[in-house]
């Protein structure tokens, strides 16, 4: 009887070794992902927009000979902006204008800002300052302090453009000066510097 | 012999035959190329967006070993979510936009056919494949013969996440996870 119940028990035990539940042997690894986007505020030249174009360096010459007839000479510089700062201001500073003997006077050289925007960018995202919001004078960029030219209040991006292509925000600023008899040869100078700036 | 032992080794060698040797000897381990078992490996992404270079990219690998000749390698995927940001939700860092790619080669006696990428993972695609589970690799043979996570028979899985840094992704921190797991049968 014991032989029969071993014989028995003998069986099971095959059976149950061959269908015994194995647990899944695993091996782990773990990757933490940690994304940080940092701000940033670049201003480009409009004329060469890459990275070698930051921070440009623009030179506007306007030569001006009087005559009878009216015609006013301008030149122009133009920059692009980009910022995923959802505040930023771009402002100008200038420095103490040499007339050159020319007898001009800043409040003579008139300036025109106006912005403009590619497909992927918020032409909505800055906006222009008075009293740039219509023509005016070099006069109205101070030697003292830095006046706000276009206050941002968003990304300066409506949508992604990983070329940056069509991602930026465009500033032109024109600068113009009617001939005069008045002014007498030379060469009239001044620097401003924009700088793109976040509080 | 006494009559205990002589059926005690009885019983232990038909347990043993009937028992699938690869099943009672089977090792399953992942390392990293420092071969660490079960590593944690840290992707970093810490950038701010310019106009050049456009891509930020971040390369890790892992090793394989099995001796076991059928075996799967998942994947489960958290986030990567907004922890401190601003801005419109729509303008986050999502799964879509991070690519990942998928390298395997075989090592020592690892065969290159032993180990298969899963479409869609044969080829360049985003962080939105993985969820939950999600298999990465069919494994159909095994790495080699040793259960040592020092030996030099190995699968290796290289991984490269890249980022485009565009401007209109919100600042700020994001974080998630990606886990892997070897799993047998």
């Amino acid at each position: 009887m014991s032989k029969k119940i071993l014989g028995l028990f003998l069986v099971m035990l095959v059976i149950g070794a061959n269908t015994i539940y194995i647990p899944e042997v695993e091996a782990a690894a773990t990757v933490p992902l940690s994304i940080t986007v940092n701000g940033n505020l670049v201003i480009s030249d409009a004329d060469n927009d890459t990275g070698m174009g930051i921070n440009p360096t623009k030179n506007v010459s306007i030569a001006v000979t009087p005559d009878v007839g009216h015609t006013t000479q301008s030149g122009s510089a133009n920059f692009r902006i980009r910022t995923n700062r959802t505040a930023w201001r771009l402002t100008a500073q200038r420095t103490a204008s040499d007339a050159g003997g020319t007898g001009i006077a800043d409040a003579d050289v008139k300036v025109s800002v106006t912005k403009s925007a590619g497909s992927s960018a918020n032409l909505a995202s800055g906006a222009l300052v008075a009293p740039f919001t219509a023509q005016t004078t070099l006069s109205s960029i101070t030697t003292a302090l830095a006046v706000d030219v276009v206050s941002g209040t968003a990304k300066t991006s409506s949508a992604k453009d990983f070329a940056n292509t069509n991602n930026w925000f465009q500033v032109g600023t024109a600068y113009s000066i009617d001939p005069d008899f008045f002014y007498s040869p030379g060469t009239f100078s001044s620097t401003i510097t924009y700088n793109l700036v976040s509080p | 012999m006494h009559q205990y032992k002589k059926k005690y080794i009885i019983f232990s060698f038909i347990i043993f035959a009937f028992l699938k040797p690869e099943n009672a000897l089977a090792c399953f381990s992942i390392t990293d190329d420092f071969n660490s078992p079960d590593p944690v490996l840290n992707i970093t992404f810490n950038f701010e967006p310019d106009l050049e270079p456009f891509r930020e990219c971040w390369s890790g690998a892992l090793r394989i070993r099995s001796t076991k000749r059928n075996w799967r390698l998942v994947a489960t995927r958290r986030g990567p979510n907004p922890a401190v940001n601003q801005g419109d939700s729509s303008d986050n860092i999502k799964p879509s936009d991070i690519s990942i790619e998928f390298e395997v080669k075989g090592f020592g006696e690892a065969q290159a056919d032993g180990a298969i990428l899963v479409s869609p993972f044969s080829s360049e695609t985003d962080l939105s494949s993985i969820r939950n589970g999600t298999l990465i690799i069919s494994g159909v043979k095994r790495s080699g013969g040793s259960c040592t996570i020092h030996n030099p028979n190995f699968y290796k899985l290289k991984k490269k996440l890249c980022l485009f840094r565009d401007y209109v992704f919100n600042t700020g921190y994001y974080n998630g996870d990606i886990s892997y797991i070897l799993v047998a049968p």
